[in-house]
């Protein structure tokens, strides 16, 4: 990967959008958020974990519910986006992408139901080990991310 | 390939969900009445991803419906049209004095959760804004029939506790216990209030109803003071003097915490003849439907009850961080379980053979009923038998049906009472009546 592509990945507003499809910006935009949400969501958890305030909870609570928020809008636009752009071929690493996506997705959906328990056990040790599995995806969708022609063929 | 990932995506979501739902039915077939008494059956605790969640539907009663009594008893509305009557107090002269209430709806959002329960307390009638007002029922003949309906007193907090002592009447606002005076006879209370105390109110106020009684000898006051959250998820510091029954000086106002990890008292009541302090507690929610049970006890001068740090004696709570084995090591097993999430509230013991030699020297529960079960359970006042002062045998339904066959509630039961007569009274808090119950 090289430190255009990594720049790319971490900034998609640099990104040159086709004028005819705002939807891939507009996912790349929301799906930017969420995976910054649950970001978030992890270290608020790790926080509590070392210093039981529970207004801790409540900050990783808002993160994930958020995070769903930003990720939900994000698919409809991805469909939106594919409408547009009707790709004729999906790679393979498109698909990988897609399935790494997906896994966040569901995480952090049980991740939400986990915070919503009370107390201490809405983060230790299910909501905690939730939010660190959800960030390694995160983190792995950004670097296929940043191969993003395999996934987005943006036209001119 | 983003459509066929939602698509997926939806699929996995949905069937989520359905996996959820079934874990949510199965509430598998648990002897309720293994609950009743002084040993319950305690199964392992549940950590939830949604946990059970049944808010019967509030419909209200049409004309002509009334609870159920049993076959030789006969209940009749003596008040109707009321706001959230919560709690009946019978005055010397045999004048009902019916407390119209609501909680004071101080609690912030924290959490997204919080806007669910506040959308499924709506649903259960519960949102409803708090009347603020003591009305007084008059019984011109002293038969039993009160027709003589007023207000009594208005401008109020939140009220829910009432005690009289000689001259002084105890109002438990949710935020202060404040005195006034009363003659006997007065269908009103025209002079001002006079502050006793502060009590915990806001912030947050989950537990708002602050029940009040007093010393047989009358030179002390108790108030229950329940928690400020289910399970100590709001945070130590709102929880300052909570889940506590506090003792208060009648001379001075001062207090102290008489009995402590009380969840949610209520029906603070003092046994007939004797000193023992008698509560109700409401115990806590998301461990399953079948635990905590709600309980009766004694509460003994200085004991730990274990909220939030254990149940039911030194039954830990996984949820509570950090623990304190200190406290739990001393905890006091109650005296006898209710059954899970019936929410006590009301608790009055009977004196008078009126109702018969078997409801005499036993308490009356009013039991305000469950929102966190598949399976309802409470949603009736039922009589706990007492031998030499000591609850004893299986507590037994005595007024019933306040859901209707569909699983909908026409009422709730609060507070009871008994009245001149003997007669028991109960305040229906969502039935907006106040029904009273006598022997054929």
């Amino acid at each position: 990967m090289s430190a255009v592509e990594v720049s790319q990945t971490l900034s998609p507003i640099v990104y040159r959008y086709s004028r005819r499809n705002l939807a891939a910006y507009c996912f790349d935009v929301l799906s930017t958020g969420a995976g910054l949400s649950f970001t978030g969501a992890l270290l608020t958890d790790f926080v509590y974990s070392k210093s039981p305030d529970m207004q801790w909870t409540n900050f990783s609570a808002w993160l994930l519910f958020f995070g769903m928020v930003f990720a939900t809008a994000a698919g409809f636009f991805g469909i939106i986006s594919l409408i547009i752009e009707r790709p004729r071929r999906i790679s393979a690493l498109a698909w990988l992408y897609v399935l790494i996506v997906l896994c966040i997705y569901v995480l952090a959906f049980f991740n939400n139901l986990v915070h919503s328990r009370d107390a201490w056990a809405s983060v230790v040790s299910t909501g905690l080990s939730l939010s660190a599995a959800t960030f390694c995806f995160v983190i792995l969708a950004a670097i296929f991310r940043a191969s993003a022609s395999t996934v987005y063929r943006v036209r001119d | 390939m983003n459509f066929s990932f939602n698509r997926l995506l939806g699929t996995v979501a949905v069937s989520a969900f359905l996996g959820l739902a079934n874990v949510m039915a199965n509430s598998a077939t648990f002897d309720k009445s293994s609950q009743i008494g002084a040993d319950p059956i305690l199964p392992e605790p549940n950590a939830y991803l949604v946990p059970p969640m049944h808010v019967a539907k509030a419909v209200g009663w049409k004309e002509g419906e009334t609870p159920t009594v049993p076959a030789g008893y006969k209940i009749a509305a003596i008040a109707q049209g009321l706001e959230h009557p919560r709690q009946p107090y019978l005055l010397p002269n045999g004048d009902m004095l019916v407390v119209e209430s609501n909680g004071p709806g101080l609690e912030p959002v924290e959490r997204p959760k919080d806007l669910i329960m506040g959308w499924v307390q709506k649903f259960a009638g519960a949102g409803a804004k708090s009347a603020n007002r003591i009305t007084l029922l008059h019984d011109s003949t002293a038969s039993g029939t009160y027709d003589q309906k007023s207000v009594f007193l208005g401008g109020l907090y939140s009220p829910f506790g009432v005690v009289l002592v000689g001259s002084d009447l105890y109002v438990a606002n949710t935020d202060a216990i404040v005195k006034f005076h009363y003659n006997t006879g007065d269908l009103k209370i025209t002079g001002p209030g006079e502050k006793l105390t502060d009590l915990p109110g806001g912030p947050i106020d989950h537990h708002w109803t602050k029940s009040l009684t007093a010393s047989p000898d009358g030179s002390k006051l108790y108030v229950g003071v329940g928690s400020n959250s289910n399970v100590m998820e709001n945070g130590t510091g709102v929880e300052l003097d909570r889940a506590a029954v506090w003792e208060v000086d009648r001379a001075t106002g001062a207090h102290r915490i008489y009995g402590s990890g009380l969840r949610n008292p209520n029906g603070l009541t003092f046994y007939p003849g004797g000193n023992t302090l008698w509560v109700v507690v409401n115990e806590r929610d998301e461990l399953g439907p079948d635990l905590v049970p709600d309980y009766l006890t004694s509460v003994k001068d200085g004991g730990f009850y274990g909220w939030p740090y254990s149940y039911y004696g030194q039954h830990l709570d996984p949820r509570v961080n950090p623990q304190r084995p200190d406290l739990v090591a001393k905890a006091i097993p109650p005296d006898y379980a209710l059954s899970s999430h019936v929410a006590p509230l009301g608790l009055a013991f009977n004196t008078s053979s009126s109702l018969g030699e078997e409801y005499l020297n036993g308490a009356f529960i009013g039991e305000h009923g469950s929102w966190d079960r598949a399976e309802f359970n409470g949603y009736e006042v039922v009589y706990v038998p007492f031998v030499n002062a000591k609850p004893t045998g299986k507590a037994a339904p005595f007024v019933t049906d306040f859901l209707n066959a569909n699983g909908e509630t026409r009422g709730r039961p609060v507070g009871v009472a008994l009245d001149k007569q003997g007669a028991l009274i109960v305040a229906d808090d969502l039935g907006n009546t106040v029904w009273r119950i006598t022997k054929q």
